[in-house]
This record gives structure tokens, sequence and C-alpha cells, in this order.
């Protein structure tokens, strides 16, 4: 292992879990998907999600 | 609040200590949450500003558990407690302690599936919940005792069939590094002890009567049971022994499964001694000796017999008694405990790091009565090292005042004895000096008064610090990419178990991938330990599992130290484990038909919870470089 295979373990970890790859924040359409419409709401007023 | 469900309750008590008020509250408001961490952390994210601090009255603790607590199920003694910790670095944030004991079934029989703590008391006071009852009292005559006397005399006012949880000194003293104990020596940490402390709250008693229903066919659920005891293994559901016996085709010197035929529970009053069938799943309490595991064969003549937690067969505490130790260094005969916490006292001597023998057994004896009783956290043995490092460096020379660095006795530290325990110990838990203030505020604090700088510690290799405040806890050492990404997600250790229990089976590479290949889809998925090959998806599809399957043991209230099952001693299986065994223990226990899939889909909602919440606390944008960090020591 080395310093690029643990950072693209994170670009594949982040892809699998449905997060933004480059912030590893989860986007508002990945919460709404788990059912968690009110954390979608609160995290995109707030800008903490991906973009924002 | 009918009981829509088995397993549940169906309701909570919510506890306000700033007004007195306990009302009750229902379960089923947190259903797709399941309950234990992933109820705790819609809790603070429904009601608790992410800039609370976790001393201020707007904190609040969730003790909860899960539909399987109270159930004959195995390894369900579990209950998670959630809040904002007081030991991550540099801001206290979101984290969940899990201890578990007597406390989780004990919660059920009083009736309820959580409690929620919240405000502050002006003055000590303990809760007690007895059968869908429940009081504050006063604490006034316990507040200043250890955790081992408040229970007794809890339990004396209140009757024996009890559970209390208390803090100690280090909880009423704020110390971050405190915990609550329940059942003498199960802890939950990460400063939850402080946390009550702040509140005033020294202890919850439970007992009751009330029955955990189940839903489904009884016949059904007995048959789930004996099935599950079928694939269990040792602790850590090591699947093979540690010994070459002609019962097994595999044997690991790594594995806790000690328990060979012909040794000898020596303490015992008529001495137990280990037969030849170890595989009798009616002896599966023999398998582990986590005492003589960790600290030298020596210690099965001080064995008693093992314990543990409610309903399960493992018994991963080793009871010890020693009496010559007991009477020199002025503690209980008996003691128990597991992992760092039984053999934690060693760690204070550096020249006893690591090693089995006597005096390590000693020092393991005095540690466990002095941190359990105190209420002291060893933040899983970063105290230890942090002490250690400092010492061998000179630095608590150069930043301690002369006076205090010479009431200090260092020749015990050289001399390995274990009196030295009982100073520093004593110190931390009554914040005395420079010395127990600092050792006790968590590891990053303790840094940056110091001003040294994080990037020293995560370069050291004697540290083993990872970030925020924690140690790596199975990360690269055990399981490579996956272990080294599963280190980077929580703002704690991340206590899961999920994947080392799979990697550290004692089962051969071969054996591992193709269960590997079945389970997630590519032989890939897992390499030999050491072996890292190049990341893969597969990894990361195994790391993300692991991480859910350990938000669901504790939404569960499964031991997520012991499962999940998915490699078994079994060869006629092909050593092919269960991972279904969580949704069929749902289902016919509650009647709430969720698969594997929407039950994992739960965990996975309680995980998003858990990173919504911490964002919105360190208010970031880019979790990747803030959060999500390992130290240059990891690759």
């Amino acid at each position: 292992m080395d310093r690029a295979d643990i950072e693209k373990s994170l670009d594949l970890f982040y892809e699998v879990q449905g997060w933004d790859v480059k912030t590893g924040l989860p986007g508002a359409t990945h919460y709404r998907s788990l059912g968690l419409n009110d954390v979608a709401d609160t995290m995109t007023k707030e800008k903490l999600v991906p973009g924002a | 609040m009918a009981r829509k469900f088995g397993g549940y309750q169906g309701k909570g008590l919510r506890v306000n200590l700033s007004t007195g008020r306990i009302t009750v509250e229902d379960t089923y408001q947190y259903l797709d949450l399941i309950g234990g961490t992933g109820l705790g952390y819609k809790v603070f994210w429904d009601e608790v500003p992410p800039k609370t601090r976790a001393y201020d009255e707007a904190n609040k603790i969730v003790f909860a558990v899960g539909p399987l607590a109270g159930t004959g199920a195995l390894c369900s003694g579990r209950t998670a407690v959630t809040t904002i910790m007081p030991v991550s670095w540099p801001q206290h944030l979101i984290g969940s302690g899990h201890m578990g004991g007597n406390f989780a079934e004990h919660l059920k029989y009083a009736g309820y599936d959580f409690l929620i703590i919240e405000g502050k008391a002006e003055r000590p006071v303990w809760l007690h919940v007895r059968d869908g009852q429940a009081w504050l009292k006063d604490a006034s005559h316990v507040w200043g005792q250890g955790t081992r006397r408040t229970t007794r005399v809890i339990s004396e006012e209140v009757g024996a069939d009890n559970t209390v949880a208390a803090i100690g000194p280090a909880g009423e003293n704020l110390v971050p590094y405190s915990v609550v104990v329940n059942s003498r020596a199960h802890t939950a940490g990460c400063g939850i002890g402080a946390v009550m402390g702040s509140k005033m709250l020294k202890a919850i008693a439970l007992q009751g009567s009330q029955p955990v229903h189940i839903a489904g066919d009884k016949a059904d659920w007995e048959k789930l049971i004996n099935y599950h005891r079928t694939i269990i293994g040792a602790n850590n559901q090591h699947v093979v022994p540690n010994f070459p016996s002609p019962l097994f085709e595999y044997w690991d010197a790594g594995s806790r499964w000690v328990g060979a035929p012909g040794k000898r529970w020596g303490a015992s009053e008529a001495s137990v001694t280990l037969t030849g069938d170890v595989r009798s799943l009616n002896r599966i309490s023999y398998r582990t000796n986590n005492a003589a595991y960790f600290l030298g064969d020596n210690v099965w003549q001080y064995t008693v017999r093992n314990n543990g937690c409610f309903s399960c067969p493992i018994r991963c505490y080793t009871v010890m008694k020693d009496e010559d130790t007991a009477s020199k260094f002025g503690v209980s005969p008996i003691q128990f405990n597991t992992c760092v916490g039984m053999f934690g006292g060693r760690e204070w001597f550096p020249k006893l790091s690591r090693k089995k023998s006597d005096l390590a057994r000693q020092a393991g004896f005095v540690g466990i009565e002095l941190m359990d009783d105190l209420g002291v956290w060893e933040n899983y043995g970063q105290l230890f090292r942090d002490f250690s490092t400092m010492y061998e460096d000179g630095i608590w020379k150069q930043k301690l005042g002369a006076d205090e660095y010479k009431s200090i006795p260092w020749d015990m530290v050289d001399a390995c004895n274990p009196e030295f325990i009982k100073t520093a110990v004593h110190r931390i838990a009554y914040k005395e000096g420079e010395f127990g203030q600092l050792l006790g505020m968590g590891t990053g604090y303790m840094l940056e008064k110091l001003g040294i700088s994080e990037e020293k510690w995560k370069d050291d290799h004697r540290t083993v610090y990872w970030k925020m405040g924690h140690p790596k806890h199975h990360a690269n050492e055990d399981d490579g990419q996956a272990g080294c990404v599963i280190n980077t997600q929580y703002n704690r250790d991340p206590m899961c178990h999920s994947n080392c229990n799979f990697v550290r089976s004692g089962l051969p590479i071969e054996v591992q991938k193709r269960l590997a290949e079945h389970f997630w889809g590519s032989a890939d998925a897992v390499d030999a330990i050491g072996d890292y090959k190049p990341t893969n998806k597969y990894k990361m599809i195994r790391a993300k599992w692991s991480i859910e399957r350990k938000e669901l043991h504790d939404m569960l209230s499964f031991c997520n130290w012991m499962g999940p099952w998915i490699s078994t001693p079994n060869k006629q299986d092909g050593y092919m484990g269960d991972n279904s065994l969580e949704s069929k223990y749902y289902r016919i226990l509650t009647g709430h038909n969720l698969d594997v899939k929407e039950l994992d889909r739960c965990a996975e909602r309680a995980f998003n919870l858990h990173r919504a919440y911490t964002v919105r606390q360190m208010q970031t944008t880019d979790m990747r470089k803030k959060h999500d960090q390992y130290p240059k020591l990891a690759v």
C-alpha cells in the first residue's frame, strides 16, 4: 500500500457509498434515497451538500 | 402505546434532569433506525443543536438497546450510549460508547427500549427504573464513591435483582477519559462518564420483570438459536483453535480459542479441567480465556471461570482470583475484564508492554480495579501509550514542574511495580496536578496544551495514534485498505469488528477468498494479512458492508465483537457462515418482515445520519480532507 493506493481506496469507498468522490459528502439525492428527507432539506439549506 | 412488534417494549423514557420531569415516548417513531446507535443518532439530529459541546446543558445521553436485548438470541447483551463526546479533537463531536454486561436486558425488563437523558440536575441524583415506573433519587451518599461501592450501595437499597450503571470520581470530576460502568466491569467510554458527571447523574439502576415477546413461532426461534450455536467460534469469531487438534483441519497461533484439552480453571473451588471435546456446543464458554491469551499461560492457575454478558455463550471476561496480589496491592481478590480492560495495567510499564509474564498478570490485575472503580477510560490503550512515549522521551521531565515531577514515583515505572498504577489512575480521576489533568483530558487536547503537534504523534509508531484524538483500531495492520478506510470514518476509534473478525478468523487465505467471492462478489475483496495487493472495488464493498454491520449490531443489541458470523468452525459446510443471521432473528422476533438488504439499508441510513450530523458539527464541505484522514504510517 502507498498513499496513492489509499487515496484510490477512498475514491472507491465514496463511490460505493454513493457519496461525492471529491469531498466525501453525501448529496441530497442520496439522503432522500435512504428516506432521510429532512436531512436532505437541512443539509441543502445549510449548503453542506456537494456543489453548494 | 400498544406493543406493535415483538422484541420491542414499545416505549422509552425521557428524563429531564433540569426539571425532574420524566415522560414516556413511543419507540416506533424510530423504527426505521431499529434502535441502539440509530435511535441515538436520530435523537441528536432532531433535538440537539450541532454546535453543542459535551458539557453543555443542551447535550444529551441516549442509552438505547435494540429488539434483541433481553431475548435468548446469542450475543445480544449490548447497550449503545450516544452523546457528544468530550474526547474528539479539535472539537466535541457525536459518538457512541457500547457496553455489554447486564444493562441491556434489564432496561427491557424494566419496561423500556431507551432512556433519553437531558438537562442538568442541581445536585447529585441517580435514576431508578422499575417495572414501568421511574424516579430520580438523591445521590449525595454515593457521590464521591467508586463505581463498585456505588453499585453495592444502590443494590442494597433496591434489591439484588437489578443492574446498576455508575460513574466514578473521574466522571464526577469531568475527566474526559471517563466511562460509565455496569456489572462491575462493563464500560462505555469516550467520556460518557464525564457527560453524566456534568449532569450530576451518578447512576442508573434498572429492575423489573416485564416480558419481551417473540412475535414468530417459538419453535422457529429456538431452532434459530440452536443453529446460531453451531456456527459460533471463540471470542472475535475465531473459528479455529490456537493449538493443533485432530478435531480441526486448521489451527492458528493468533486464535483466541485457547481452551485446549487438559487446561484447568485452577482457581475454581473445585478446579475444572477442560475435556477433549473442545467443539462441544455445551462447552462453548470453555473455548476462550482472554486473560491467558493476553497475559500468558500462567493465568490458567488463577482462573475461576469465564464471565460475560447476558445471553452470550462466549464469556470473554476471564474471572481471576489472586489473594497474594490482592493483599499486596490492596485490591479485591477477584477481578475480571477482557482485552485492553484486562491487560491494560501492564501497559503503564514500557518494559512490560505486550509481554506475557507473571508480573504483567499482576499489573493487569491491579489495573482492572483502579480503572473500573475510579471510572477511567483508556481510549483503546492510547492513555498508556501517551504516558509511556512521554516518559521514554523525557517529555514529563520537561513539561512538569520540578516539585510535581519529583512527587511521581518514577522508580516504580522502571521496576514495573503495579503500585504505580494506583498513583497514576488516582491522579487522573481526581485531576491532580498537571500530570493527572494532562493524561485525562484526551490525547488531542493534551498535545495541544503541551505544544506538541498532532503530526508528531501520528508519525511515531509507538503511539498507534490515528487522528482526531483517537488511535487506530483494527486498521491497516489487520485489514489493509479496508481497515484503513474504516478507521477514517468515525469521530473516535471505529469500534468495528465486522472486518477483523473475518480476516483474523484463523482460516487460511484460500478459504477466506472463497468466502469473500460468495459474500462480496470477488475473491479479491480480501488479501492475506500483511500481503496487500493494490486496492479494488470489492475491498471497499466489504468495507461498506463492515461499517453497516457494525451499526446494525449496535442497533439490534448484537455484539460486534463476536459477529458477523461470516465464517464458521465447520469444515463440512466449507466454513461458510451466514450473512442473513441478523435478519432471520429480526423477522422471527419482531414480526416486521425486513430481509437482509432492507435491514442493511436501515444500518446505512443510520451511518449516513451520523455522517450528516458530523458534517453539520464541523461545518465543512470537504470531509475528505478535514475528517477522513489517516497517518503516514498507515501506508
